[in-house]
């Protein structure tokens, strides 16, 4: 099994949209602007490791099959 | 019957040989023949031998069949006219129009010599298989299954089925290892047959064994590259369709053809024409999750810097404006309380000139009514006035009438009353003269008197009182010795 991820992609592409949501209403609250802005950056790097970044593990589990 | 009759002999080949000649004359032309071929062999010298059938539609039975064959000559351009034409493979299985020449020879008995086929029938036939597959798939409400599938946002854990050697391969595992973002791909080869009778059955299995480490995949990949286009008869499969609708995780199938889709592709996810199309959907997908991560990190990005940079603009402008709008609001407020204070002014004003114009009007209809009233009341006056003489002279005329008549009554009256009145006093003074103390003494009568006061009462005088008696021709004085009160009359 590939390492699991206290979220997965889809959850944490869900998340930034809310965010995204959440800043572009007009009553986002300012003082929050900075807790959104750390947790947007922790899901983006999240989300791009999916893309980039190799799973050793996952490859490891793969090349037992073949 | 005992008679001999003379038989006619003939040797098998003289036999054949007869049937040979009615067959010529009675099949001398060539005819078009419908039917499934059941083998089909090449031999040595380059002449194709094949068997022909037909099978009852309702039970499958076999129920003609025939040899046939295609000289060499022939075989080379017709099979690669067909192959090129129809897409699939001149071998067993597949239905056939071809022209026919009917042949008998002496050893090798009844078969047909081909001449001429019509790929287009196979086209149709074939069509028509892959159509009622379709619509069985349909009918079972499980055509679409895969499609509905959601593909996964990212997709990198493929599941590759795949003839190990193919060029197709290595074409989708170069365009995978190579794209230009570098994104991360995991693949694991799960090797199939892809050409020939087997086809069916080798991707089927290859789909179980994925099947059992489903949860490492996202996808199955599907392809077959670089082998010839007569295989594709192969993917109009009802079971490998059947499981391609089952399968629980998207596929994606690049079977490399250009002509009509294959069974494979209606139902797979995702129907792409080669290797390399599958390899760069892919990427294309993960580079659409890229875009979407770059837009977000964008629009987070700015939303923030503009809304840092808003609430910056506003405490500016706060600022700035407060002062000139607490002025403003003071301006305003003097405004209003000018322009009430001169429209108080202005409407007392005329209110005092409208109660002024009514009182003037009111005075106005009250001298008006005084003055008609007193012109009135004068004339009435007048005219009384003019009536009063009249009126007074006839009441004196009146007057003067009742008076003299008055008068004479009275004077009437005064004569009569002081006839009267003599006659009256007359008789009083002869009553006076009868009735005076002289005359009333003269008659033997005497007063009286007590103290000079005449006595009436006898209760007025008791014992002792000296009394002086009054006669006509003088008086007497006593003493009472006794009083009587008993009266005499």
């Amino acid at each position: 099994m590939a390492k699991i991820k206290e979220k997965s992609y889809d959850e944490a592409v869900s998340e930034l949209e809310e965010i995204v949501t959440k800043l572009q209403s007009n009553d986002c609250e300012i003082d929050k602007l900075r807790e959104y802005t750390a947790r947007s950056v922790e899901l983006l790097r999240l989300c791009k490791e999916k893309l980039y970044k190799t799973d050793e593990e996952l490859k490891k589990l793969l090349e037992e099959i073949e | 019957m005992s008679e001999e009759i003379s038989k006619e002999e003939f040797s098998l080949f003289e036999l054949n040989a007869i049937v040979k000649n009615a067959i010529k004359t009675c099949f001398p032309n060539r005819y078009w023949i419908r039917a499934e071929l059941s083998e089909v062999r090449e031999n040595y010298s380059g002449h194709c031998y094949v068997e022909f059938v037909e099978k009852d539609k309702r039970t499958n039975q076999i129920i003609a069949k025939a040899r046939g064959q295609i000289w060499a000559n022939r075989w080379l351009l017709m099979r690669s006219y067909f192959e090129s034409q129809t897409g699939v493979r001149f071998e067993r299985g597949i239905n056939v129009l071809v022209e026919v020449s009917v042949e008998f020879h002496e050893l090798y008995g009844y078969s047909l010599t081909i001449n001429d086929i019509d790929p287009d029938y196979t086209i149709g036939d074939m069509a028509k298989l892959r159509n009622e597959i379709i619509a069985r798939l349909q009918n079972e409400g499980i055509l679409e299954m895969n499609k509905e599938l959601e593909m996964p946002e990212v997709v990198n854990r493929i599941a590759v089925i795949s003839s190990a050697t193919a060029a197709g391969y290595e074409d989708f595992m170069n365009q995978l290892d190579n794209n230009e973002q570098k994104f991360i791909f995991y693949t694991a080869l799960f090797p199939a047959i892809m050409q020939g009778a087997n086809v069916e059955k080798s991707i089927i299995s290859a789909l179980d064994r994925i099947y059992a480490n489903i949860e490492l995949f996202d996808v199955v990949v599907i392809i077959r590259g670089g082998g010839a286009t007569s295989e594709l008869n192969s993917f109009n499969s009802y079971d490998l369709a059947l499981n391609i609708t089952q399968f629980p995780i998207p596929v994606i199938v690049g079977i490399g053809h250009e002509r009509d889709e294959t069974v494979l592709d209606v139902v797979a996810h995702t129907r792409v024409k080669t290797p390399t199309a599958a390899a760069e959907f892919l990427i294309s997908n993960n580079q659409i999750q890229e875009d979407i991560l770059t837009d977000i990190e964008i629009s987070i990005r700015n939303r923030v810097s503009f809304l840092i940079e808003n609430e910056q603009k506003k405490l500016r402008s706060f600022s700035e404006k407060i002062p000139l709008i607490v002025n403003n609001r003071l301006l305003e407020e003097k405004n209003i309380i000018q322009g009430l204070s001169s429209d108080i002014k202005f409407i007392s004003q005329s209110r005092i000139n409208n109660e002024k114009n009514k009182l003037d009007n009111l005075n106005n209809s009250v001298a008006n009514l005084v003055n008609r009233r007193i012109t009135y009341e004068k004339n009435r006056l007048n005219i009384q006035g003019s009536r009063i003489p009249n009126l007074i002279s006839n009441k004196l005329q009146t007057q003067n009438l009742k008076l003299s008549y008055v008068e004479e009554r009275i004077k009437n009256a005064i004569n009569i009353r002081m006839s009267r009145e003599v006659e009256k006093l007359e008789n009083m003074t002869k009553i006076v003269a009868l009735a005076s103390p002289e005359n009333i003494l003269k008659k033997g009568y005497s007063m009286t008197l007590k103290n000079g006061k005449v006595m009436k009462d006898v209760s007025d005088l008791n014992k002792g009182d000296k009394i002086m008696t009054v006669f006509e021709n003088g008086s007497v004085e006593s003493v009472v010795k006794n009083i009587d009160t008993e009266k005499l009359f």
